[in-house]
């Protein structure tokens, strides 16, 4: 049925009107024969012909050339899971939230953050932007990031200073070399442009948001990296009057993310809390934030209860305890 | 053949209907405790007789001796006609989830699950796939829309699974199992995982495409000559942005898909899953994201989750 084909409305018409009703229709004739029926030129008509005729969407078939003919897109279960033992997983370094995820930053996937500011979100980004680039020969993903800021908030110095902080990690192995391939994305935040401005049109924003989500989940899936998305948190008030937070943008945006995660920030301690995943447990970890960047919890300080030196900082520095993490 | 009197729909057994399920979010757990023994047994293949479907025909025009004549003249002509057409049942999860379908997951039949975010539907999809390559050497289409076939899950509730069949063999004697051409030892991970296949679409252009490929392999390439099941995962992704504003192909994409599912379902006696989101205002509570209009469209069996939190 032509109704169904990704054309764009006034084709649609033009199709009614000269009496086209299925896509055998169309692509019977050749490009040429149609553009004269149809009364357009050449350019229009060969585009209509190739979608009647492969009926999926062009301009996305022409984005991913992995998926462009039909029997690329199914693949066995056996073929997946092989291809996910091969692949180079994308450490975070701070190791408690990577085997929260089972091996690292889900990669062919979309990870969602969510959390109050100042919970730790571009922190994480920054730093996640920089272990993607850990070269291959020491068994990093060697890859680009795509750092997309909506908010203003990437902070080159600090970047620099966390870009620091995974070198030191490295024990300053030399210059970090990737390859071309982009295997990261990090939208920062999606939540800031569609909060506001959408009062009336709920659905116009729950329907643009859709279309992002499955844009980034194509890209994930298509060309197996990982997507990184930063959300916010508004309030939302139960029945009995009590409030709690929850992720922003409603729950339609909630259906659209693989991977959901909540980064909480209380009395002074970082958590992070899985709400929704399809392949990870849900699990709460706790995790700080050094100069160096987002780390595991240091080890407890060792005992000083007799010694009644409390002023006295046992808590190692975020270099020593970034040594004790396995090495990638 | 004319068509049947209205009434013979309201006999048979699986009608349109909706249920409610109040499902624990801790699915998993759930299941272990009524596993093991409780269990019924994996597989049924279940044959309806078609001298059944007459015999009820018959009871309900006794009244009228030409009616029933006439009717009885079709019941016949049905007998040769569906006398061939089993029906499968999959009963791969806990009694009480069974009960509530009736037996199961009936193939030739559209089973849609709905509910809010995080409330398992993924789960239950993945593990009623993991369940049927286990017991059978069925093959079964997931269709991803939202990357939520990861292997390593399915991996371990395959695992899972397959330790279900081992309990429930070792207390239940060979005689037991009702069904034919069953391997009661479930097979490596691996070979399980190669029957099912997996498509990974990510607008309702592809996802139509696919189901088109799809049905012409079954009738006329026969390339998926042992397609059990049909998984789609989840629709109301791909479908929702294009209903409503001023889009406007949201229906027509919608009823081409419904017309796709519905044919393949019905042709060659394939069960099919499909899942959906849910949308909540003030005005209406909880409602599913495609609206019910679909519903009419699909004949489906719904079955809502609903989450304790």
């Amino acid at each position: 049925m032509i109704s169904s084909l990704p054309l764009s409305r006034s084709n649609l018409i033009l199709l009614h009107e000269h009496k086209f009703e299925t896509r055998e229709e169309i692509y019977a004739l050749t490009p040429s024969q149609l553009a004269r029926e149809l009364e357009i030129n050449q350019d229009e008509a060969l585009k209509i012909w190739k979608t009647a005729k492969f009926g999926d969407d062009c301009m996305t078939r022409s984005v991913s050339n992995l998926s462009s003919t039909n029997s690329k897109r199914e693949v066995s279960a056996l073929n997946l899971w092989r291809r996910k033992a091969r692949q180079r997983p994308i450490f975070s370094l701070c190791e408690d939230m990577d085997k929260m995820f089972g091996n690292g930053i889900r990669i062919g996937e979309v990870t969602e953050f969510c959390g109050v500011p100042g919970a730790g979100k571009t922190q994480l980004g920054m730093q996640i932007a920089c272990t993607v680039q850990i070269p291959t020969d020491l068994h990093g993903p060697g890859g680009q990031a795509i750092y997309i800021d909506t908010e203003g908030s990437f902070m080159p110095r600090r970047a620099y200073e966390i870009a620091g902080g995974v070198c030191k990690h490295l024990r300053g192995v030399a210059a970090i070399s990737s390859d071309e391939k982009v295997k990261l994305i990090i939208l920062d935040s999606i939540a800031f442009h569609f909060r506001h401005g959408f009062e009336d049109n709920y659905m116009e924003r729950n329907r643009t948001l859709t279309s992002i989500a499955q844009t980034l989940t194509k890209l994930a899936q298509s060309l197996q990296i990982a997507v990184i998305i930063m959300n916010h948190v508004t309030a939302r008030m139960s029945a009995s009057g009590s409030g709690s937070l929850t992720p922003a943008l409603g729950p339609t945006w909630a259906h659209s993310c693989t991977n959901r995660v909540m980064l909480e920030y209380r009395d002074g301690r970082r958590w992070a809390r899985i709400l929704k995943s399809s392949s990870c447990e849900a699990k709460t970890i706790e995790y700080e934030i050094g100069s160096d960047g987002v780390r595991n919890l240091s080890p407890a300080p060792a005992s000083t209860a007799g010694f009644g030196n409390e002023n006295m900082d046992f808590k190692e520095t975020s270099s020593t305890s970034s040594k004790r993490q396995r090495m990638l | 053949m004319d068509s049947l009197p209205g009434q013979c729909k309201s006999t048979v057994q699986r009608t349109w209907k909706s249920t409610r399920l109040h499902l624990d979010s801790k699915l998993k757990d759930d299941n272990k405790e009524n596993g093991g023994g409780v269990m019924n047994i994996p597989f049924r293949v279940k044959k309806r007789k078609a001298q059944d479907f007459g015999r009820t025909i018959t009871l309900l025009s006794s009244v009228d001796e030409e009616k029933n004549a006439e009717v009885l003249s079709n019941a016949e002509v049905l007998d040769k006609d569906i006398g061939a057409f089993h029906e499968n049942v999959l009963s791969v999860l806990f009694p009480r989830l069974d009960e509530l379908m009736g037996g199961g997951i009936f193939s030739g039949e559209v089973l849609e699950l709905v509910g809010e975010s995080a409330v398992g539907k993924t789960q239950m999809c993945l593990m009623i796939a993991a369940r049927l390559v286990a017991y059978t050497n069925s093959y079964v289409a997931y269709i991803d829309t939202s990357s939520s076939f990861a292997p390593n899950r399915v991996q371990q509730i395959y695992q899972d699974a397959a330790q279900h069949v081992l309990r429930v063999q070792t207390s239940q004697s060979p005689q037991n199992w009702a069904g034919d051409g069953l391997d009661p030892k479930p097979k490596d991970f691996k070979i399980a995982f190669r029957q099912i296949r997996v498509f990974k679409v990510s607008n309702a252009f592809e996802l139509n495409t696919v189901l088109e490929e799809i049905r012409k392999g079954l009738s006329q390439d026969k390339k998926y000559d042992n397609l059990q099941m049909i998984i789609i995962d989840s629709l109301s992704a791909v479908l929702s942005p294009h209903l409503g504003g001023n889009e406007y192909q949201g229906f027509a994409l919608m009823s081409e898909t419904s017309r796709a599912i519905k044919h393949i379902v019905h042709k060659h006696n394939i069960a099919a899953i499909t899942t959906s989101h849910t949308v909540s205002n003030r005005v209406d509570g909880l409602k599913p994201a495609l609206g019910w209009n679909e519903r009419i469209v699909l004949e489906v069996f719904i079955l809502i989750l609903l989450c304790s939190r």
